[in-house]
């Protein structure tokens, strides 16, 4: 089997000790721990974003993410299909989204019922409905690799209905690294599960 | 007001605004969202100290480009650099720069001062678009261009970044670079703004035209095409006052932007 992500003794400094685990192609790999264990820091690391001790080798060239909530909602007003556009392409979006685009944006937003949300403000969408925007904004070119911070935390019925819809669905075409802090939900779906506790780190 | 406009000054002064507006009012939407209100304030404040420092080193005072660039995208630069390595808060960083060119800029005015008119220092503070010349013209010409050449391609970028950098870093988005090259231009643009807008009040053009849009649009396109409306709007008039009236025209174009605000306020009070 390919490895896409492989991590090794990875420490952050206060988050993160030691932790290792390998995430193979096509796995729905779940990471999974109580708030604090340093979840969120892992994903932080492998995007980059924070320095680390270890070994962090992602082989994939087309990654995703879907945060559990974006940075700065509402002080920037950007639509739903904006968003799509300024996610993937470099024609400013502020002159406008070509048809095509907005086709394909049209099409992955149907995939998670939301194919009336494009001219939508992300500022008015609520939890649910972001994280599926999010999902279908990550899921529009094909990546190779799938990460997600904790996509079931605090949705309505109908969008965790959706989001277990997708999950499923997702197996086997695109490896997926899931990070969450709900243990059963995570056994019902997951490939592999890796555990972290809060101050050893990895558990393989 | 179109007989004044017959005057070769006048005409310079039209074209500067109509230059300067969609300049600084086409990159306030993505100072908004980034958060760089405050951090235009202070690169605006750091021209007066640019100026200074040009006139000590024999620059001329009403052109003391060397000492206003250099000085100005200094601050800028070193701003960002710091606050890409400190723990502070950014707008506490913005702070202690501010008043360090501040305190720099205000003991280099009172040493030079003799060496020219205090009219000279109203004219850098407050604006004064009576007086372009042919050169502020294609410096704002240029910085325009470079705007819409360097910002232009790279705006979706700086708009998912200040989304959510884990957006921006599985995109690969280059976000240091990006970052770096936005202020540059920034600071192009505020620097070649001065003549126009006054270095005291140049950033209410980077702001507040921005903040009106955001009143009236929920979309990025709409907020980028209300913002260069309201600061084409409030530009041109205010020169028409600053001519009619004799008032600095930076004075007079802040006033008419606050106006604008307000105006977009409206339609929010009527829900």
């Amino acid at each position: 089997m390919t490895v896409v992500v492989d991590v090794e003794r990875l420490t952050v400094p206060g988050r993160v000790e030691g932790v290792s685990f390998q995430v193979e192609q096509g796995a729905l790999h779940a990471l999974v721990g109580p708030n604090g264990s340093g979840k969120s820091t892992v994903l932080d690391a492998l995007l980059g974003l924070v320095p680390f001790t270890g070994k962090v080798a992602v082989t994939a060239a087309r990654v995703a993410v879907v945060p559990q909530r974006l940075e700065v909602p509402a002080a920037l007003p950007l639509t739903v299909l904006e968003l799509f556009g300024a996610s993937r392409t470099s024609w400013p979006v502020v002159l406008g989204v070509g048809g095509g685009l907005r086709e394909q944006a049209r099409k992955a937003l149907e995939e998670v019922g939301l194919a009336g949300a494009l001219e939508r403000p992300l500022s008015k969408l609520s939890g649910g409905e972001l994280r599926r925007v999010l999902l279908a904004n990550a899921l529009c070119d094909a990546p190779e690799l799938l990460l997600l911070d904790e996509p079931e935390a605090g949705l309505d019925a109908a969008s965790a209905a959706v989001l277990g819809d997708a999950l499923r669905g997702l197996t086997g075409r695109l490896t997926t690294l899931w990070i969450s802090h709900d243990a059963a939900r995570v056994e019902a779906l997951a490939t592999k599960v890796t555990r972290l506790s809060g101050a050893a780190g990895a558990a393989p | 007001m179109t007989d004044v406009l017959s005057f070769p000054f006048v005409q310079r002064a039209l074209l500067a605004v109509l230059l300067a507006a969609p300049l600084l009012g086409g990159l306030s939407h993505l100072v908004v969202a980034r958060r760089l209100a405050f951090f235009s304030a202070a690169v605006g404040q750091a021209v007066l100290t640019g100026v200074a420092l040009g006139v000590l080193l024999g620059e001329p005072v009403d052109a003391p480009w060397g000492s206003v660039f250099g000085f100005s995208l200094f601050t800028g630069v070193v701003l960002v650099f710091v606050r890409r390595r400190s723990l502070l808060p950014p707008d506490t960083l913005v702070g202690v720069l501010l008043a360090f060119t501040l305190g720099l800029g205000v003991c280099l005015l009172v040493a030079v001062t003799r060496r020219f008119n205090i009219h000279q220092l109203e004219a850098v503070m407050f604006g004064s678009v009576l007086t372009v010349q042919p050169v502020d013209l294609v410096l704002l010409g240029v910085a325009l261009a470079l705007a819409a050449a360097v910002v232009g391609p790279m705006a979706n970028r700086l708009l998912v970044q200040a989304l959510d950098a884990r957006l921006a870093a599985a995109a690969k988005m280059p976000e240091a670079r990006d970052e770096y090259l936005f202020v540059v231009v920034l600071t192009a643009a505020i620097v070649v703004s001065v003549k126009v807008m006054g270095a005291l009040m140049v950033e209410a053009m980077l702001v507040v035209p921005a903040a009106a849009a955001r009143n009236l649009a929920g979309s990025a396109r709409g907020t980028f095409f209300f913002s260069v409306v309201v600061a084409l709007l409030a530009g041109v008039a205010g020169l028409g006052v600053s001519t009619q009236v004799n008032v600095p025209s930076g004075a007079a174009i802040v006033l008419g932007l606050a106006l604008a605000f307000v105006l977009s306020l409206l339609p929010r009070l009527r829900r």
